[in-house]
């Protein structure tokens, strides 16, 4: 376990789980998995808080569920993302680069 | 937005499905991070508290993902109604009451809207209905409300500035045929532009034009979509097939679009439109006196005024122009045409007031009215019922509702299981109801009318129909739970903890709201029992009333000969043919023909005036006529007063013109003094007519309707006028044994001479008289059971208040009984706790009735409205009614065991 952890910011868990499942259809576990890998196990999402997020999502029509079976033989719930949230994402990413070029301007502005 | 209502309508339908869904994910989750753990060599059970312990709160996690599923309104509201339905469950008799007081409630209500709707609400199906008025010429007296003249209906039109354009039409009922039979229907004869100035356009091929109503032009039809469906199997090259109706070939041209039943009234549906052209070869008639020009035609004769007329206002044009601008043309009328016009004019009505006839119109409209507000009333019955059910049911809950407010429940969320308990009530109300009201349709549609042609009324659950009952239904189940939830959540949490209910006071004593429903209750009960039984009683005189012939006595056939191509002549000679067959039946005393039967719908009046025989005379009044044969009077057994019967030897074409008058007509004219030998003449003075002299005065019989006053009445020899018999004319027999089986014999009889002739409906003279009665029938019927419905809900919501009462008093009583109150004492405080319910239900109720009583009184004929008997037999019900619901807690009170009362609580 690293010992710096940093506090997601609010709706960054949608952002990053989308992200997440724009390469491939993955469970929840998988996911949670997938964003402390990538983060360099920074960012550690707590790990219960994953699946109102999936849920929210799925209600919005942005991901949708399916059951399907594991790489362990095991029946598991893929979440895969809907071209409708396939354009979330993007509109979302771009938002977010804006606001943190815009932040890392003024922070640099000193 | 759609996806989301999507998933929380698939979530809430799959709610277990998603509860074990989740369930699979989270462990999922779970046992993969304590497999992860293990592998980095922690024991399974400490990798299994490790995974919990990364994961979270497992409870508070799921709940958070419920509550993304956005349900959890959804998902109350669902609880609401299983509460509801396991509340139902657990009283189902109370329960069953409440709900069957709403389905009665609503299915009565929805029954007389269906009613409504197919009749008196009907906006006729044209283009712009609110432009047409309805045209009717007035007589001198200004009362009646008389049809046009087909020559008058054409001056009108080629005269008017304020109307596009005027419709002349009328029913016409012609013999058609039907593969190997020939039945009669209903149709409509109209003006050429008919169908362009309603803008109506056709379902298929076309409407009937102008060209389509010149003399000379080929016979057309255009079809109704039924009888296209019916005779022709929705066949589409209908065009061009024709159509038999009296022997004669019509080219059907177009089929009318569905819905559109014509513009006679809603009962009379017609199945074609024929030119007016030919009204004379469906349904010929033949001049009776009083006609200026004899042997013409009725599309020639001014005097004759049988015409049905509409027309459709110009743009900026009203009612009131349009009757100074008609009136105008009636007065140039009268100047060019005194014989036939004198003192005649114009009135003009918006068509969209006028559903039947004006003269029929405010009787209709008071009786609808009057009916929607009982019925009305009888839902607010059904409503106080239920709601007095919620209310004991909520007082009984007053300490858990206090629980529940006082552990920090909001109001709100009470009030809302309160509403969907009645709702849920309401449902089962409204589903019944409508069961209810279909059934009295069928059974209403059912009922086999005898009149002259078949009706058809229209009478089906529209979905306007059915909305206004669900409306009505769900507005019930609002109004009766938002009473006792309001009262039961009013309470403060201590009252309601202490188990003290909120009561207020009047006069002294303490009132619930459900003993104030229950007076509502019997006030309204009070009120329909009146109306209701004056009603009967009005009927019970109709029926009593003596027609002056032997009714249950009198076979009549009714034969359209006129329908089937027979001219006058040929009629004469079939008539007295039949005529002579009928009499050889076994049992028949005496027989007859007419051109009417008395209390038949078929009217005819001529304007007739003593006379002198030397032309002075008196100005003519209308005067109801018939022209009948011999032994007429004889097969009515109605009896001659004075001078002779007609005989066929004596009165022949070529004697002197007689007439036989009734009483009524004797002593208008000639009061005191002997009508034998006086004469009347046709027309009146003026008239051209030679005078007819009276040889006979019959005792009067009611002629047109059972209720009317003596009327005078001018019968004239059919022998003397063989070439003028009406073409739709009434074989009549006297008969020892039963009437309506001599009928269905005189039919046979009649097919026997020829098999082509049609008949109209109703056998006998007590068929006719059965047919006036029927509208009062109904009415009385409806609000009788509407009545005894409402005395029945009354009596339970009384029972309930007392017997909550008792219960609540039980240990009072026991109390009581222990220190040496007698059975007497208790029964006393049992009749005590409804009788003044019941005083001041009786005294609003006596209000309310004087006052309906008084409003229907114009509905009334024959009785006082404050007759004894309807409300001596109203007041024995309610109170009957009361004592019964009083009966059984009192014997409950009166077996209290001290003992056992005293550990009640």
């Amino acid at each position: 376990m690293t010992t710096e952890r940093l506090d997601l910011p609010q709706g960054t868990l949608e952002l990053l789980i989308l992200k997440t499942l724009a390469l491939e259809p993955r469970h929840g576990w998988g996911i949670s998995e997938r964003i402390r890998q990538v983060s360099r196990e920074v960012l550690e999402v707590r790990q219960g808080s994953l699946y109102p997020a999936l849920h929210r999502l799925e209600r919005r029509g942005w991901i949708a569920a399916s059951w399907g079976t594991s790489e362990h033989n095991r029946r598991a719930k893929y979440y895969a993302l809907t071209p409708k949230g396939r354009r979330q994402l993007e509109s979302d990413v771009e938002a977010w680069r804006a606001l943190t070029t815009a932040v890392g301007h003024v922070l640099d502005a000193g | 937005m759609l996806d989301d209502f999507r998933f929380r309508l698939r979530t809430l339908f799959r709610r277990d499905a998603a509860e074990d869904d989740l369930d699979d994910e989270l462990r999922f989750h779970l046992e993969r991070a304590a497999e992860q753990h293990e592998a980095r060599g922690l024991s399974a059970r400490e990798a299994r508290r490790r995974a919990r312990l990364e994961f979270g709160q497992v409870d508070a996690i799921k709940d958070e993902c419920r509550q993304s599923w956005g349900i959890r309104q959804l998902d109350a509201v669902h609880q609401d109604v299983v509460y509801a339905l396991r509340l139902i469950r657990k009283h189902p008799a109370l329960s069953a009451v409440a709900a069957v007081s709403l389905a009665i409630g609503i299915g009565l209500n929805t029954a007389l809207f269906a009613l409504l709707d197919g009749t008196i609400l009907r906006r006729l199906p044209v283009d712009r209905p609110e432009q047409l008025v309805d045209v009717y010429t007035s007589d001198v007296d200004g009362f009646s409300w008389y049809g046009s003249s087909y020559p008058d209906y054409l001056d009108l039109r080629r005269g008017t500035r304020t109307l596009s354009g005027l419709v002349g039409y009328v029913p016409a009922v012609g013999a058609v045929r039907f593969g190997d039979r020939t039945r009669t229907l209903a149709g409509e004869a109209v003006t050429g532009n008919y169908f362009q100035l309603l803008g109506v356009p056709a379902a298929h091929g076309r409407t009937l034009r102008p060209d389509d109503d010149r003399p000379g032009s080929s016979p057309v039809v255009v079809i109704s979509s039924g009888l296209w469906s019916d005779l022709f199997a929705e066949d589409p090259e209908v065009i061009g097939r024709s159509l038999r109706i009296g022997g004669r070939s019509y080219a059907i041209v177009g089929v009318a679009p569905e819905g559109f039943g014509g513009l006679t009234p809603p009962v009379l549906r017609p199945g074609f439109w024929m030119p007016m052209a030919w009204i004379d070869d469906v349904q010929p008639t033949v001049m009776h006196n009083g006609s200026p020009a004899p042997g013409s035609t009725r599309l020639e004769s001014r005097g004759l005024r049988w015409l049905l007329v509409k027309g459709r206002l110009r743009d900026g044009e009203t009612e009131a122009s349009a009757n100074g601008d008609l009136n105008g043309i009636m007065q140039a009328l009268e100047a060019a045409h005194p014989d036939s016009n004198e003192g005649l004019r114009a009135t003009v009505i918006p068509t969209g007031d006028v559903s039947t006839h004006p003269m029929v119109e405010e009787r209709l409209r008071a009786g609808a009215l009057s009916l929607l507000v009982l019925l009305g009333l009888v839902l607010l019955i059904a409503c106080a019922n239920v709601a007095g059910l919620l209310l004991a049911r909520a007082s009984a809950r007053r300490r858990e509702i206090g629980l529940r407010l006082a552990v920090g429940a909001s109001r709100g969320r009470l009030l809302r299981q309160l509403l969907v308990e009645s709702m849920v009530l309401a449902l089962f109300g409204v589903a019944g109801g409508i069961a209810l009201a279909w059934g009295l349709l069928a059974g209403l549609g059912a009922v086999r009318v005898s009149l002259l042609v078949p009706i058809a009324l229209d009478l089906s659950l529209t979905g306007r129909v059915l909305a206004l009952a669900v409306v009505a239904a769900m507005g019930a189940g609002i109004a009766a739970g938002l009473m006792p939830a309001w009262a039961g959540t009013r309470s403060s949490v201590l009252d309601a903890l202490a188990g003290r209910s909120p009561d207020w006071s009047i006069g002294g004593r303490r009132w619930s709201l459900r003993q104030a429903l229950v007076a509502l209750q019997i006030a309204v009960c009070l009120m329909l029992l009146v109306v209701a039984g004056l009603l009967s009683r009005n009927l019970l005189v109709a029926s009593r009333i003596d027609p002056g012939f032997r009714a249950n006595r009198v076979a009549s056939v009714t034969v359209g000969l006129g329908l089937v191509g027979y001219d006058a002549n040929e009629a004469a000679r079939f008539l007295e043919r039949a005529r002579e067959r009928v009499r050889e039946l076994p049992g028949v005393q005496a027989a007859a023909h007419a051109d009417r039967s008395p209390l038949s719908i078929n009217f005819n009046q001529a304007a007739i005036g003593p006379a002198d025989g030397h032309g002075l005379d008196a100005p003519a009044r209308s005067v109801e006529t018939v022209t009948v044969s011999e032994e007429y009077f004889d097969a009515l057994g109605t009896p001659m007063l004075e001078g002779r019967a007609f005989d066929s030897t004596i009165d022949t074409p070529e004697s002197p013109r007689v007439a036989i008058v009734n009483e009524a007509l004797a002593r208008r004219w000639w009061a005191g003094t002997s009508a034998v030998g006086r004469r009347i003449r046709p027309g009146g003075a003026g008239s051209r007519q030679p005078p007819v002299e009276i040889v006979g005065v019959v005792r009067d019989y009611k002629v047109r309707f059972l209720q009317e006053p003596a009327t005078p009445y001018v019968h004239y020899a059919a022998s003397q006028r063989p070439g003028m018999m009406n073409l739709v004319p009434v074989l009549l027999a006297r008969t020892a044994g039963d009437p309506g089986a001599l009928g269905a014999t005189m039919q046979e009889e009649l097919r026997a001479i020829d098999p082509d002739v049609v008949f109209w409906q109703g056998r006998s003279l007590r068929d006719n008289i059965a047919a006036q009665l029927l509208p009062a029938q109904l009415l009385a019927a409806m609000l009788g059971t509407a009545g005894l419905v409402a005395v029945w809900l009354a009596a339970i919501g009384l029972y309930g208040v007392i017997a909550y009462a008792i219960v609540r008093r039980t240990q009072e009583i026991g109390i009581r009984m222990a220190l040496g109150a007698t059975h007497r004492d208790v029964l006393r405080l049992v009749v005590r706790q409804g009788a003044l319910v019941v005083g001041i239900g009786a005294v609003l109720g006596s209000a309310a009735a004087f006052a309906a009583a008084r409003a229907t009184a114009g509905v009334l004929f024959g009785i006082d409205a404050a007759d004894g008997l309807a409300w001596g037999g109203a007041l024995a019900v309610l109170v009957a009614v009361c004592l019964l619901a009083h009966a059984f807690p009192a014997l409950r009170a009166v077996r209290v065991a001290p003992s056992v009362a005293l550990r009640a609580q």
